[in-house]
């Protein structure tokens, strides 16, 4: 339950559900136009890893995670609305999934948004697995968590496995069994660290179970890419334009969610795969 | 009897207690910026639509603003600092029905805290109470779960008072920003006015529209300047006070500046839109006025107002293109695409210039050898 407390000079909260939680401070009583602008990110990540702060496109800061992986980086910036986005890059070179905040921030103030807790990063060892063969999903999270990975298809399953000391994490699948039968599916992540914290989802991969040798060229790709370059990016949005409120249309990869019509339902699941 | 009624207390307990929690649900937020103002008849304001996810990540939102078209028309609508990138629908303004659609998203998704997605100019028309509302049936906000996800959804209605004018408004005019609704490139605002004699004023500049000057005479009269202003919306408040008179009605005006260029522009030239065409595909984004036009130049042809997907008149890509983003203050932003060059063409090139080179050595080492043959000789 979301709360919201005002008190001049002294702070706001809004407490949330999860564990992320935005704090801002305005010193008193001084006049804030005098005062820095601060934003202070903290959270979780990989261990040893890079954490990147970015907003609209410019990185603003960069810092190293201990080997607990935790991260605590403090930016001046001038005071207005902005969309930050914090991700991680993994010891081997794994990007993990961006989260991203829009806040508004005021003149003076001091504003800590705590508790992030940065998705698993996630890979395969293939887009493509013949029935029979089998397909290693892996990353890196916090140390000594446990990791839950759902394998999706036309329903979702559901797999325990503990990372490491250090943080990494693997399971292989093998295709062909129940629930990785022929077809496309689609992996993500979640980590409960051992204070339970959990983290936000990893990215989603895709891949394709065969029976044939020989894969069609979307075989594995996201569902937000419609024109299978692997990028879900500017192109694959002019191409769901182009078929907007059409039903059944010509490309069928732009009705993302196979209900008939091209619409802004489809949009959010594009976005959901953004690679840009 | 009591046995009865216990139960019924007991129910009623229950399901009171249910339907609160079902209340304080996660519900997104979509509310104008500020909620209430005071206006006077005959002047032009700003409203913001702003969006708070409610500790949700989401990534799309469509909406209906509706508004009195009796007493408001819709003088800009302004994508400028919006937190939404891409957009499925501009904002379409319907001026008999009142309302204003659009449609657009952030890719990956964001939790939102009191984010901007719009700024809407108004001219108010007429006097009485001007509410500004979302209208929730063709209005939705859409989680980034991948699945299109609606999320619950609270709005928030602005209520806007227009007044009639007071009689008598201070006439502020400005070399620098001679329009209210114009955006201009300059960071030093200028103002000017005429003062009356022994009369006294308070002013001051700011970008909070509700913002109202104090009671302290300021020694600066007549004209005023203000240097180095960052780019944003401005309002310049002021009031007079004539001897053993009151301090007079306030006098608002709106400034506003925008000096930097749109961000990098993102194209692609692709065949996959329309099938067998190339065309340019491309999108920017303005952090304070907004987009006002691309333009695509292909060779010396210059195509304003161009929309993507653009087809490019020349499919055979022999000509240089340049995009341009323009905002409303008409600062520009390109990006130039090279022409392709066949394999026959660039090894011709190649050729002609290894021969050049190799001329012009030819040419240094004869002249080189003639000059020791001739050092030769002198010895």
């Amino acid at each position: 339950m979301a709360i919201l407390m005002l008190a001049m000079g002294c702070s706001f909260v809004l407490a949330v559900t999860y564990e992320v939680a935005v704090t801002a401070t305005v010193p008193t009583p001084q006049p804030p136009e005098e005062l820095d602008t601060i934003v202070i990110f903290r959270g979780l990540a990989y261990p040893g890893s890079d954490v990147t702060v970015r907003q609209d496109g410019t990185v603003l800061a960069s810092v190293t995670t201990d080997p607990q992986a935790r991260f605590d980086v403090s930016i001046e910036i001038d005071p207005g609305v902005y969309t930050f986005s914090i991700f991680g890059e993994d010891i081997q070179g794994r990007e993990g999934r961006a989260s991203n905040f829009t806040l508004s921030l005021t003149q003076g103030t001091t504003t800590t948004v705590s508790g992030i807790f940065l998705g698993p990063t996630i890979d395969s060892d293939g887009t493509t697995v013949a029935v029979g063969d089998t397909i290693t999903i892996l990353g890196i999270t916090v140390p000594n968590s446990e990791v839950n990975v759902f394998i999706s298809s036309t329903a979702e399953a559901q797999y325990k496995i503990d990372a490491g000391s250090d943080g990494s994490w693997s399971k292989s699948f093998l295709a062909g069994s129940e629930g990785l039968e022929v077809g496309s599916h689609t992996g993500r992540a979640k980590a409960v660290a051992p204070d339970d914290s959990i983290s936000e989802f990893s990215k989603t991969i895709n891949f394709e179970v065969t029976a044939a040798e020989e894969p069609d060229e979307c075989a594995g790709r996201s569902v937000g890419d419609i024109n299978c370059d692997r990028l879900v990016n500017l192109v694959d949005f002019s191409i769901l334009l182009y078929y907007w409120n059409s039903t059944n249309p010509a490309q069928p990869r732009a009705d993302i969610n196979q209900d008939g019509t091209v619409n802004i339902t489809d949009f959010s699941i594009m976005l959901y795969y953004w690679t840009g | 009897m009591f046995r009865f009624l216990k139960n019924i207390i007991i129910f009623s307990v229950l399901f009171l207690g249910a339907l609160f929690l079902v209340s304080k649900a996660e519900a997104a937020i979509i509310s104008t910026y500020p909620q209430e103002q005071n206006i006077s008849q005959g002047e032009n304001f700003t409203a913001e639509i702003r969006l708070d996810s409610e500790e949700e990540v989401i990534n799309t939102i469509e909406a209906e603003i509706i508004y009195p078209k009796d007493i408001l028309e819709v003088i800009d609508v302004s994508k400028g600092g919006s937190f939404l990138t891409l957009w499925v629908t501009d904002p379409v303004v319907k001026e008999k029905e009142g309302t204003i659609y659009f449609a657009g998203g952030i890719p990956n998704g964001s939790y939102v805290v009191n984010g901007k997605v719009l700024t809407i100019t108004f001219h108010a028309k007429r006097t009485g109470t001007a509410e500004i509302a979302i209208n929730k049936e063709k209005t939705g906000v859409y989680l980034n779960d991948g699945l299109g996800t609606k999320t619950n959804l609270n709005t928030i209605t602005g209520k806007y008072k227009i007044e009639f004018p007071s009689p008598y408004t201070i006439n502020l005019t400005s070399s620098t920003h001679p329009f209210e609704d114009t955006w201009y490139q300059t960071s030093t605002i200028i103002i000017s006015w005429e003062e009356r004699a022994n009369a006294a004023y308070s002013y001051k500049l700011d970008n909070d529209s509700q913002i109202e000057p104090d009671d302290k005479t300021e020694a600066v009269v007549g004209e005023v300047t203000f240097e180095n202003l960052k780019d944003g919306i401005y309002y310049f408040v002021i009031k007079e006070k004539l001897p053993d008179d009151d301090w007079g009605p306030i006098t608002r005006r709106r400034f506003m500046i925008d000096q930097t260029p749109p961000q990098p522009l993102e194209y692609y030239i692709t065949e996959d839109v329309i099938s067998g065409k190339k065309a340019l595909v491309f999108s920017a984004r303005d952090l304070t006025s907004g987009i006002e036009q691309y333009q695509v130049q292909e060779g010396e042809k210059v195509y304003a107002n161009s929309l993507s997907p653009f087809v490019l008149p020349d499919q055979s890509r022999k000509k240089v293109v340049i995009i341009r983003a323009i905002d409303k203050a008409g600062n520009v932003t390109e990006a130039t695409i090279q022409p392709i060059t066949s394999n026959s063409t660039s090894w011709s090139l190649i050729i002609i210039l290894t021969v050049v080179i190799v001329v012009i050595l030819v040419f240094l080492l004869s002249r080189f050898l003639n000059m020791q043959k001739g050092k030769n000789k002198g010895k």
